[in-house]
């Protein structure tokens, strides 16, 4: 799945996936591409924009460390960043059902 | 990093298309972070360092695309640009309409060209004056940082004539080619170095920079030399209405050009605060 066809879920995944453990950005794509059986197929460049508009509206805080020698920025979901992630989550939840119900197929995923 | 020919040129490329913006630095290094690891990972499964390199390249995107929606996200220190355009765009309205202000209280304070003075006008036009004075100052200061980013050494210089310039326009209003000499330097300093940026440009900077404080110091001048001359010891009742009429009109004039160019830079401040914000249509959300 190219790029275009995450344009607007971006925030939502990354934030997921900083929900977890702070991560520089080649770990944040990697994760990306592990979690989603290699379907996401991203510009890896493009991700930077996001991580930045993110630390920049305070969903993200961003620290530089040590990595063999080179300077490393890794990223960490703030408290707003969290927040922010639940009710995108929810909405996300929300319109998955209901394509679901209109389509005629069983919700996904399927929640219990 | 000579090892890594193909990375060395696409940072350099990247070099030339963010080297406009103040983290350029930070962007380079988190760029060549993801490159070199990317290029140990596909060296790791086997591939060879051309092909390590070249692929990934092609995964992280073309340098003027990425270049291009990394510019779409603001550099930090544009929070302080914004606010620095926000209090120039207001303090040069203040600025503009003190202009106004002056030229309409001039004739009533410290001109009988016109009307008699009083003593109430006096006060009036001093008011006037020294709120000119200040708020002049106050605009060339922040003026001076906001193209400088910080406070530097031209920008200690405009503090000083600003300091110097309020103090004797609040002190001694009626010695306005004293102050507003002192004024002047700041005025040609501050656009000497601002003819380029977005708000001095074009005849503001001509106006500000060039005709203003020639203006003044002219003006001063020729007052200096008609004093120091001694004609004012016997002048006639002729000679002195020629007198305040020519001291009227200079002052209308300059305060008039000072109030068109700071009505400009309040315009074009304010609007830049539009142009930096990031376009929509690029923001990936």
């Amino acid at each position: 799945m190219k790029g275009e066809s995450l344009k607007g879920h971006l925030d939502l995944l990354i934030l997921a996936v900083l929900a977890e453990a702070p991560r520089h950005g080649y770990a944040v794509i990697e994760e990306l591409r592990e979690r989603s059986g290699e379907v996401f197929d991203l510009g890896e460049g493009t991700v930077y924009p996001v991580l930045h508009r993110l630390e920049r509206a305070g969903l993200l805080s961003s620290e530089w460390g040590d990595a063999g020698g080179r300077r490393r920025r890794s990223y960490r979901i703030t408290a707003a960043g969290t927040a922010k992630l639940a009710v995108d989550r929810a909405n996300w939840n929300r319109f998955v059902s209901g394509v679901a119900a209109v389509i005629g197929r069983s919700p996904w995923p399927s929640t219990p | 990093m000579a090892e890594y020919p193909l990375i060395d040129a696409y940072l350099a490329t990247m070099d030339r298309q963010l080297s406009h913006r103040r983290d350029a630095l930070e962007l380079r290094e988190e760029i060549a972070d993801h490159l070199l690891e990317s290029v140990a990972r596909f060296t790791s499964l086997g591939l060879d360092p051309h092909h390590a390199q070249r692929s990934t390249l092609d995964r992280f995107g073309e340098p003027h695309i990425v270049a291009a929606l990394l510019s779409t996200v603001p550099t930090k220190g544009i929070d302080m640009i914004n606010a620095l355009s926000r209090a120039i765009g207001v303090l040069s309205i203040l600025t503009a309409l003190s202009w106004v202000a002056a030229m309409v209280t001039f004739p009533i304070g410290f001109s009988d060209a016109l009307i008699p003075t009083t003593d109430s006008g006096a006060a009036i036009a001093s008011a006037t004056a020294a709120a000119a004075a200040l708020l002049t100052s106050l605009t060339l200061v922040a003026l001076n940082i906001r193209t400088a980013g910080r406070v530097d050494a031209l920008t200690s210089i405009v503090i000083v004539t600003g300091v110097l310039a309020s103090t004797v326009a609040g002190a001694m209003p009626w010695a306005v080619p004293i102050w507003l000499l002192v004024l002047a330097v700041g005025l040609a300093v501050t656009f000497a170095r601002d003819t380029r940026s977005p708000l001095g440009r074009g005849w503001v900077s001509i106006a500000l920079l060039i005709v203003a404080p020639l203006g003044i110091l002219l003006g001063g001048l020729a007052l200096v030399v008609y004093n120091g001359s001694g004609m004012f010891i016997t002048r006639t009742s002729q000679a002195l209405a020629r007198e305040a009429t020519a001291q009227l009109i200079t002052f209308e004039v300059l305060a008039a050009l000072l109030a068109s160019g700071f009505a400009v830079i309040a315009v074009r401040a304010l609007a830049s605060r539009s142009l930096a914000q990031p376009p929509e249509a690029f923001v990936p959300a």
